[in-house]
């Protein structure tokens, strides 16, 4: 009896062991107009050769059927169990949402990347023909000092046109939404009739591990400077050099209005002012507007107020004073009427803050922040990361290899995820 | 475009790879010569040295009709750094800029991880035109042309009397305001007494900005506003082609202590028609000169 026993048990240990080393299934899906080699190649080895990990799927679907046509050709292509894991990169994520939501039984756990669970603005602002406004809006602020000071219509910064580089940002943006009004882009846009068809709200009991890309500033110069030049810092110094030609530009323009009011009567400052005028709206849209902007086609900006003070002089008021001392005017009463007439004036305005975001999808949309199906999930930051790196960068390769060993930056993973190394 | 642009980031690793260590501290030699670093530049014929101060918004009028946008666009800015510039006789100039905090606070606290790119701090142009621009750790990040503006249409006035430089600084005398006024005349001026103690004079903007004038306001007309018994501009307008308010310029002087009117601060309005909404945006900015030494040496 007692050896009969102690079988069994030697069996149910055998067969547990067999279990926890057999390969689990796993099914990557990209996101919209990508293809599998472009997002999952870099992780060939850390999914597949390093871990048990079976590959299930890894294909190329057609993301211009939008999220329930993508999600019926994924699921076609796999026969999935209760420990296989779903990743999926942007709008990857949101079709394994769909599968977790509607087609139950898919997968046992999921894991996005830069997935905009809440829409993604940017959709909506392509669309709308908002972000090439808004950039055109740019390449003429960027123009206004060279087109005052010489005349020309495009400037050069380090032997490139600025006008060429500033416009990559339209790009960028066109480049998220792929085919522009197929179903894909429409699905992702915020408030789309499928981001508001209850899918977010619905509730399941799969293990949820959210990764969201938190891109340092200035975001969009490194989104676009990772389309252009697959680096996220190239245009980065493009602009800060472009930032500082135009600063220094300024200060010439102001130091000649200055240097004409106390040597030459000031007859002549007007001029260098409006020229000085010119190139600070360029070097304000270049390092402050450019990304405020940015941050609001994307839906990263929060709307807030500021307060700045300052002296205000009554120019009517003075003039008047001045006038009804004629001739007789000294400089004492000069200074009078300056002072009668100055006040302190408080200017209080809308101010937008850049949120987090991966440069393409804010933050809160890529954590499911307005989505009930995210409330028992695992969020993770992927801190530099932005939406197109999310497919390479070595902060999603640490998070990765984390979540299979249960642990990430000392925070404790669904043990679901937990894949031994082979 | 973007072939050339990572071409010419990397061409000088491409270039120490081929050729070897020789070559790499010859370059880095020839490029720590052309730096100026922390070399005085040479004392020109006038120095100037203060702190600027330049504070700028849009105002946004109706805001039911303003977008989001036209509001991020009209949020305050500031940015103060102090300037030290050499004027030469020639009209070049030799700069030192480095980087203030701004008294106006426009600084908005955003969530997003700051830019860990080093920033320019002090930036030297030189006389050529050459931008050097240094970080913190004063390192020199780039060189750049900088367009740089002549200052001969301003020293130039008193270039035929070296001695009459001396007396054109600050405070004018009536002389001086009646030469300026003939000289303006001369120059094709309309001079208006205005009858409260003031003149007007409407004139090309070109014919005070001289060689400076090659951009789109050397065809605008200016109208200022002159008290000739201060020997100051009180204030300037900037008219387009078609006689078009584009700007109004008022000054602030301050007696320093020699008695002597100096410059304060400049205060600007100016008019743009936004092409796609065919709204006016109104920019105000006011620009505060602070410490302002002027020599002529």
């Amino acid at each position: 009896m007692k050896t009969t026993q102690l079988l069994v048990a030697c069996l149910c240990w055998l067969a547990a062991l067999t279990a926890q080393a057999q390969d689990r299934g796993s099914v990557w899906v990209h996101g919209l107009g990508s293809n599998s080699a472009g997002e999952w190649a870099q992780w060939q080895n850390l999914f597949t050769n390093e871990r048990q990990l079976n590959n299930l799927s890894r294909g190329n679907f057609d993301t211009d059927q939008g999220i329930n046509g993508m999600a019926n050709q994924v699921r076609s292509t796999y026969g999935g169990d209760s420990r296989t894991i779903f990743f999926g990169k942007s709008m990857g994520g949101v079709v394994g949402r769909e599968l977790d939501v509607n087609q139950n039984g898919s997968f046992g756990g999921i894991i996005t990347a830069g997935s905009p669970l809440d829409g993604a603005r940017i959709a909506n602002s392509v669309r709308s023909g908002e972000a090439t406004n808004a950039v055109e809006d740019g390449v003429n602020a960027a123009i206004e000092g060279p087109r005052r000071q010489l005349g020309i219509v495009a400037y050069v910064v380090s032997g490139i046109v600025i006008n060429d580089q500033i416009r990559k940002l339209t790009q960028t943006a066109n480049s998220f939404v792929s085919n522009n009004f197929t179903q894909g882009p429409t699905d992702l846009a915020e408030n789309s009739g499928y981001m508001n068809s209850g899918i977010r709200n619905a509730q399941t009991g799969t293990a949820k591990l959210l990764v969201y890309g938190n891109e340092e500033s200035p975001v969009h110069w490194r989104i676009a400077s990772q389309l252009f030049f697959d680096n996220d810092d190239d245009l980065v110094g493009y602009m800060r050099t472009a930032g500082d030609v135009y600063d220094a530009a300024m200060w010439v323009n102001y130091g000649l209005a200055a240097a004409s009011g106390v040597f030459t009567f000031g007859l002549s400052a007007i001029y260098f002012v409006w020229v000085a005028d010119g190139w600070s709206q360029g070097m304000n849209w270049i390092r402050y507007d450019s990304e405020r902007v940015w941050n609001n086609l994307i839906g990263a900006g929060t709307p807030s107020t500021n307060t700045v003070c300052s002296t205000q002089i009554d120019w009517n008021g003075f003039n008047q004073c001045m006038s009804s001392l004629g001739h007789q005017a000294t400089y004492q009463d000069y200074q009078n009427c300056q002072q009668q007439n100055s006040s302190q004036y408080c200017y209080t305005y809308y101010a937008s803050v850049n949120g987090q975001s991966d440069a393409f999808i804010k933050a809160p949309s890529q954590t499911g922040y307005n989505s009930a199906w995210a409330n028992t999930a695992t969020r993770i930051e992927a801190r530099g990361a932005n939406h197109l790196e999310m497919r390479k960068h070595p902060r999603m390769e640490q998070i990765y290899r984390g979540v299979f060993e249960g642990n990430v930056d000392g925070q404790s993973i669904d043990p679901f995820f937990s894949t031994a190394r082979r | 475009m973007s072939h050339f642009f990572s071409l010419t980031r990397r061409l000088p690793v491409v270039g120490a790879a081929v050729t070897g260590l020789f070559f790499l501290q010859a370059c880095s030699t020839d490029f720590l010569a052309s730096d100026p670093g922390g070399t005085a530049p040479e004392a020109g014929v006038i120095s100037m040295s203060y702190e600027a101060e330049m504070y700028t918004y849009r105002t946004l009028g109706d805001g039911a009709a303003t977008s989001d946008l036209e509001k991020i666009r009209g949020m305050a800015k500031s940015a103060r750094s102090q300037i030290s510039v050499q004027i030469y006789k020639d009209g070049t100039s030799d700069w030192t800029m480095e980087k203030l905090t701004p008294k106006h606070n426009t600084t908005i606290v955003d969530q997003t991880p700051p830019n860990p790119m080093p920033q320019t701090q002090k930036t030297r142009v030189l006389r050529d035109g050459t931008g050097y621009f240094y970080g913190r750790d004063g390192k020199l990040l780039h060189t750049d042309p900088v367009p740089t503006q002549s200052f001969l249409p301003i020293i130039g006035q008193f270039d035929s009397d070296p001695t009459a430089i001396n007396s054109v600084l600050g405070a004018k005398s009536k002389e001086q305001v009646d030469q300026m006024v003939s000289r303006a005349k001369l120059g094709g001026a309309i001079v208006q007494d205005l009858g409260n103690g003031n003149i007007s004079i409407r004139s090309a903007a070109a014919s005070h900005a001289g060689q400076n004038a090659r951009g789109e306001a050397s065809k605008y007309k200016q109208v200022d506003v002159v008290n000739p018994g201060l020997g100051v501009v009180l204030g300037s307008s900037l008219y387009d082609e078609a006689d078009g308010l584009v700007s109004q310029t008022f000054y602030r002087y301050k007696e320093n202590t020699d008695k002597k009117l100096m410059p304060e601060a400049i205060y600007m309005k100016a008019w743009a028609k936004d092409a796609k909404t065919g709204k006016v945006v109104e920019t105000v900015t006011t620009t505060q000169f602070d410490n302002l030494i002027a020599k002529v040496n």
